[in-house]
């Protein structure tokens, strides 16, 4: 997490938008976006299928035109100055594509006549060096319609970085990778971060994101349902596990802390219960892990002990779930609700779940 | 090109340097414009149709001056005049095919996503299209008149004929080189028919099968209208009569029988060389206009 802290952030927007709004029809793709990324920020852009990630992408590259609002790129509005902009951006949208008839290096040089790049010779040191630095150096002759999934994707990373751009947004960068690929990108988004570039990546792999990015925006259907600093959101999503000593206990814990969490202790913000790996019931409080020895102290109170006391960090899983889930799903996104439980012990007098 | 946006509030961030192995070309309206370009020629270039097409329209020069010839040797202006009416022919067709292909394999492919995130804008985009078809059309013409030329020669000196000069003239030279011209304008309109229809039917199909059925309908209803014109025998019948003026196909044809009819010494057809020079202009501002106008406001996904 630390190495993920970039020393050029400086507070600038780099992208802005304003209500961005699209629609197809009468289906709402985006719906009144206002998005922030800072200079220097690593910013991962998430959400379920169909939430509209790519479609913010394709807005803010001037693709598709928005229906409402605007995007504002390094201070300038992307509906009057687009050339400008673009010329500082590098993207991959969704799965690259290049002329399947030309080979890799070829297929750059094309991409540099169009990117106010020099014809000519002139620019070969640059090829080679970003094709260098995603290793399709050995590949470089190959024509791309020969490429295996992840070579494409390589190359789409390549054609990014070609004219060194300070904005480089991925729509999905690791899809097609293989293990050593995603590890790969993580180091590559880490180096281009310490340079001081601004990384906008959209992904799905939420433990990529948590490692590599200091801020992230959630979508759903459309719409902007979290955006922040990742530390922050993970902290918030920080939780205690209690294990009781006996497992008689745990019906009781819980029934105290709920009480509690009812009359006093607000810093609590969800309780669950769930089993490990030896069967054995854990009880799950959401609270910041500073607040372990208060926990302890309450349950003491009521003579009851517990076995073990463990801080668990928040997830970006966790906080994607939640934020993404639908109101119905919202109980069954990780965990037995309290009251199933209470009920299931009520059921069995074990008080085992199921 | 820059202008501001009337509600900027946010002030422009200073560009930071790029790495120095990166090296920025000018970027000029033309600059940009004239690197894209080159930059499509180089995609023709390295395009296996380019090579097929170009063999084809080779090909068959030269077998048809091989033919001629086997029947009774033809003098030199007579093989240039035929190379250029092959040429006219052939090149119709083909130039409709690499039209069609070099915009419509943008969508088909997806590349078109990638043209227009790279600084390039949309009129840039579909000028360089443009330029590049007609650069492709004049070398083309150009280097099919040497290889007629040089067919001729292999068959004709050989054998003992010699090269009778008389024919060049400067009025020889002036008509020819209009004619050529004519015919160069000719194959860039129908690339450029098959460049707009295939961006708007974003599909190489829609090109060339668009300006197939364009042909087609206007030798078919130009027919039509002469029957029913010369049937009505009224003040109606002669308007229909003179719609097929304004259509492609026969100001196309004016341009170039005009300049053969000058050089035998008689006068324009019907249709005379202004009337069909502006023709073309409407149709080319028209199309480009319209194709403009589609690609700007198009939302680019697939
Ligand atoms: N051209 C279009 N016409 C109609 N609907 C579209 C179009 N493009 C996207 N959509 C719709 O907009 C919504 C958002 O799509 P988008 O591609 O932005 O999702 P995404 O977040 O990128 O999803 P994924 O994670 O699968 O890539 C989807 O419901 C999609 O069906
Ligand atoms: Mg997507």
């Amino acid at each position: 997490m630390s190495e993920t802290h970039t020393p050029l952030y400086d507070g600038t927007p780099v992208i802005s938008t304003q209500r961005l709004t699209k629609a197809f029809g009468n289906l709402v793709a985006v719906n009144d976006l206002n998005l922030q990324v800072m200079r220097g920020d690593v910013f991962g852009f998430l959400g379920p299928n169909g939430s509209g990630k790519t479609t913010t992408i394709r807005m803010l590259l001037g693709l598709i035109h928005p229906t409402a609002g605007r995007a504002v790129l390094f201070g300038m509005d992307n509906a009057y100055q687009l050339p400008a902009i673009l010329q500082r951006i590098g993207a991959i949208v969704e799965t690259p594509t290049f002329y399947p008839y030309l080979s890799g290096i070829d297929n750059l040089r094309v991409i540099a006549a169009n990117s106010g790049m020099k014809l000519g010779g002139t620019n070969k040191a640059r090829y080679e060096e970003v094709l260098d630095i995603v290793e399709l150096q050995q590949y470089q002759r190959l024509v791309y319609r020969n490429y295996s999934l992840g070579m494409k994707q390589r190359l789409g990373i390549a054609a990014a970085l070609l004219a060194d751009p300070e904005l480089v947004m991925l729509d999905e960068p690791t899809n097609g990778l293989d293990p050593a690929g995603v590890i790969e990108i993580r180091k590559l988004i880490q180096q281009l971060a310490a340079l001081g570039k601004t990384i906008f990546l959209s992904s799905h792999i939420l433990s990529e994101v948590q490692q590599v990015c200091n801020r992230v925006a959630i979508l759903r259907k459309g719409n902007l349902v979290k955006q922040g600093d990742v530390k922050e959101l993970l902290r918030e999503k920080e939780q205690v596990e209690v294990r009781m000593q006996r497992e008689g206990e745990v019906q009781e814990a819980l029934e105290v802390l709920q009480r509690v969490r009812e009359q006093e202790a607000s810093w609590i913000n969800h309780i669950a219960v769930e089993q490990n790996a030896l069967r054995q019931s854990i009880i799950l409080v959401d609270a910041p892990s500073a607040r372990s020895a208060d926990i302890n102290m309450l349950l003491a109170r009521h003579n009851l002990f517990a076995a073990e006391l463990h801080p668990r960090e928040g997830s970006l899983e966790a906080v994607y779930l939640q934020a993404t889930a639908l109101p119905h799903q919202f109980s069954e996104a990780g965990h037995i609700e309290t009251q199933k439980f209470l009920n299931a012990a009520s059921d069995n007098t074990k008080g085992a779940i199921r | 090109m820059s202008k501001v946006s009337p509600s900027m509030t946010e002030s422009l961030l200073p560009m930071p340097e790029r790495s120095k192995n990166v090296v920025m070309g000018n970027q000029s309206f033309i600059s940009v414009l004239g690197r894209s370009i080159a930059g499509e020629l180089y995609k023709i270039r390295r395009r296996a149709m380019s090579k097929v097409l170009s063999t084809i329209a080779i090909a068959t020069i030269i077998l048809a001056l091989l033919f001629t010839n086997w029947t009774s040797s033809q003098p030199l202006p007579d093989a240039i005049y035929m190379t250029l009416s092959i040429s006219n022919f052939v090149g119709s067709i083909l130039f409709i095919i690499l039209a069609g292909t070099i915009v419509g394999g943008e969508y088909s492919v997806g590349t078109i996503r990638l043209m227009l995130t790279r600084g390039p804008t949309r009129l840039q985009f579909l000028l360089a299209k443009l330029g590049a078809m007609l650069i492709c059309v004049c070398i083309t013409i150009i280097s099919l008149i040497g290889i007629g030329i040089i067919t001729w020669m292999l068959l004709n000196l050989p054998v003992g004929h010699k090269i009778d000069f008389s024919f060049f003239t400067g009025h020889w030279i002036q008509h020819t080189i209009l004619f050529i011209l004519a015919i160069m304008l000719s194959l860039f309109t129908y690339s450029m028919l098959a460049v707009c229809l295939s961006s708007w039917g974003k599909a190489t199909a829609a090109g060339v099968t668009g300006v197939l059925i364009w042909w087609f309908l206007e030798n078919a209803i130009s027919g039509l209208l002469a029957l029913l014109g010369s049937r009505l025998q009224n003040a109606f019948g002669n308007f229909l009569a003179t719609v097929p003026d304004y259509f492609i196909d026969n100001n196309l044809n004016a341009l170039r029988s005009n300049q053969q009819n000058y050089l035998m010494g008689n006068s324009a057809g019907a249709i005379n060389d202004l009337h069909a020079g502006i023709v073309i202009i409407i149709y080319l501002v028209v199309f480009g206009g319209l194709t403009w106008w589609s690609l700007k406001t198009r939302d680019i996904t697939n």
